[in-house]
């Protein structure tokens, strides 16, 4: 960060952090104390004459503070909406003045390949996308954690070498790449290269670094839901395409999942979220959409059997569940019946119990109540 | 210093206009109206309803011409299939979501023949199903997308 603010001839230098992450604030704090006693920072950086000085803003962790113009609206004391740009921060940055705003992933770079070299850096990674990148693994992986690891592996590579493979000896079904703006990527494409231009052309992006990985016991309808109720309530409302657009793929992706689909729903959803990508103010708006579109690309059979056959195919979304409980493994001990909170279990102690599936809202409750494996999913 | 003179065209018109003029501003010089809601003339540009997109040759993503400045040799197209799109669609978003939420007693008809006085003593009275009816009587809200 000192050698692009000597660069460009900046005095005053800031790092973004949420207020939500006290661990890494009071690190910061310390490492910047550190750095100024030392005379790396302050009225002459290590005797050179150069002043400048870091300072750290907390923000409030809203997720539109990472488009930049936000981010710099926050600086100012603002809430955090996009800017029109042009202008751009180069020209019309803080204060209106020309900024240089980065990751500080991409400035941790620059210190590496000032020491190394830039042809070491480009040795590594593809013809598209050079050196390294840190992803976060998460979701259903037998090692999750920050990983930094050289553009061009592929995505096999990661989840099954780095990461060990899936958890509890479940199959493999998709990985959302890029945060809960990114896409998801299935396993016909787990062959696909870490790399700018290759993740673009699947429909997700290399986005905040996320890489959730998701087993078969998830449903790619309910996930798309899910990602969609996150960047609806962090859309900061400016324009109407993200606001309300988002709002409305909500909609109509819980009306599915609750087994309330229409034929063309699907259509429907497709055509609102091309309008929304091409309406958008900001990256949040633009990019919204791609869970949506990404599942509806590679797992269409699972939102057509929410909405024709009222199916949740991988049993997660609880509209859609029906419980049954076998006679020949059921004790009649009752523990299923007091743990249902609709009364839908009835039946005699020490002789098999029923579900009344009129009643049954699919919660699993008694799945889990159940000391004999008797209840199991229809 | 006199301010220097750009050159554009919008839907086959040539106009000039002077360096910094909004595409939107342009296009009222040329006589064609481009459709907007959110620019008030004595306010800076916000660019939140979408309305006034346009597109722009060369240009990958579509322009709000309220907050796009011309560009010597622009070539403007305001009314093309995506823009009307867009367009379309920004608007349907907005009036889907208008639950009746501006100020009453009205003074002017309501552009949506909404009946409002009724629709949100119905809201008050209980059951949202009906009162959704007596929204837009006629249809006349643009509401697909809540369909
Ligand atoms: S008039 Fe609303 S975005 Fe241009």
């Amino acid at each position: 960060m000192l050698i692009a603010a000597y660069a460009i001839g900046a005095r005053d230098a800031f790092v973004y952090v949420r207020a939500e992450y006290p661990l890494a604030i009071v690190r910061l704090e310390k490492a910047l104390a550190d750095a100024r006693k030392a005379g790396i920072l302050g009225q002459s950086v290590l005797g050179s004459g150069f002043a400048c000085d870091i300072r750290i803003k907390a923000g409030a962790g809203a997720f539109v503070c990472g488009e930049e113009t936000a981010l710099i609206e926050s600086l100012e004391g603002s809430r955090g909406m996009p800017r029109l740009k042009p202008p751009f921060p180069a020209e019309k940055g803080y204060l209106n003045k020309p900024s240089n705003i980065n990751n500080v992933e991409t400035f941790a770079n620059v210190a590496w390949i000032i020491l190394n070299g830039g042809a070491k850096f480009a040795a590594m990674g593809t013809e598209n996308s050079k050196g390294t990148k840190v992803f976060a693994l998460t979701g259903k992986i037998r090692r999750g954690g920050l990983v930094e690891i050289p553009m061009g592996l592929t995505l096999r590579e990661v989840i099954f070498g780095i990461g060990g493979g899936i958890r509890d000896g479940k199959r493999f079904k998709a990985v959302q790449m890029g945060g809960p703006s990114g896409g998801c990527i299935p396993e016909s494409l787990l062959d696909t290269r870490i790399d700018y231009k290759e993740l673009g052309a699947t429909g997700a992006i290399m986005g905040s670094g996320g890489m959730v990985v998701m087993d078969e016991t998830t449903c790619m309808v309910n996930m798309a839901k899910f990602f969609l109720d996150f960047t609806a309530r962090e859309s900061c409302g400016k324009c109407v395409h993200c606001r309300i657009g988002t709002r409305r793929l909500h909609e109509i992706l819980t009306r599915i999942t609750e087994g309330r689909g229409k034929e063309g729903d699907v259509e429907l959803l497709e055509e609102l979220c091309r309008g929304i990508k091409d309406g958008a103010l900001c990256g949040l708006g633009q990019t919204a959409p791609n869970p949506v579109l990404t599942t509806i690309r590679y797992f269409r059979d699972e939102y057509d059997a929410h909405i024709c056959e009222r199916r949740c195919p991988a049993g997660e979304c609880a509209a859609l569940r029906k419980f049954w409980i076998d006679p020949a493994k059921c004790k009649g001990c009752g523990a299923c019946a007091r743990k249902c909170p609709v009364k839908a279990i009835s039946g005699e102690p020490r002789s098999p119990y029923a579900i009344d599936s009129a009643k049954c809202i699919g919660c699993g409750s008694c799945e889990g109540a159940c000391k004999f494996g008797a209840v199991s999913r229809v | 210093m006199e301010a220097k003179n750009v050159s554009l065209t919008i839907d086959g018109v040539k106009v000039e206009v002077p360096e910094g003029t909004t595409v939107l501003a342009a296009a009222e010089k040329a006589g064609i109206e481009i459709p907007n809601l959110c620019f008030l003339k004595s306010l800076a540009p916000y660019g939140a309803c979408g309305v006034c997109v346009v597109e722009a040759e060369g240009c990958p993503k579509l322009l709000r011409a309220c907050a796009t400045t011309v560009r010597e040799g622009m070539v403007v197209n305001s009314k093309g299939e995506r823009a009307l799109k867009a367009r379309k669609l920004a608007f349907e978003l907005l009036m889907g979501d208008h639950d009746g939420d501006c100020l009453g007693p009205c003074k002017i008809e309501c552009p949506a023949h909404t009946d409002c006085q009724k629709y949100v003593g119905e809201i008050a009275e209980g059951p949202t199903a009906r009162s959704t009816s007596a929204r837009s009587p006629k249809g006349a809200s643009p509401t697909p997308l809540r369909r």
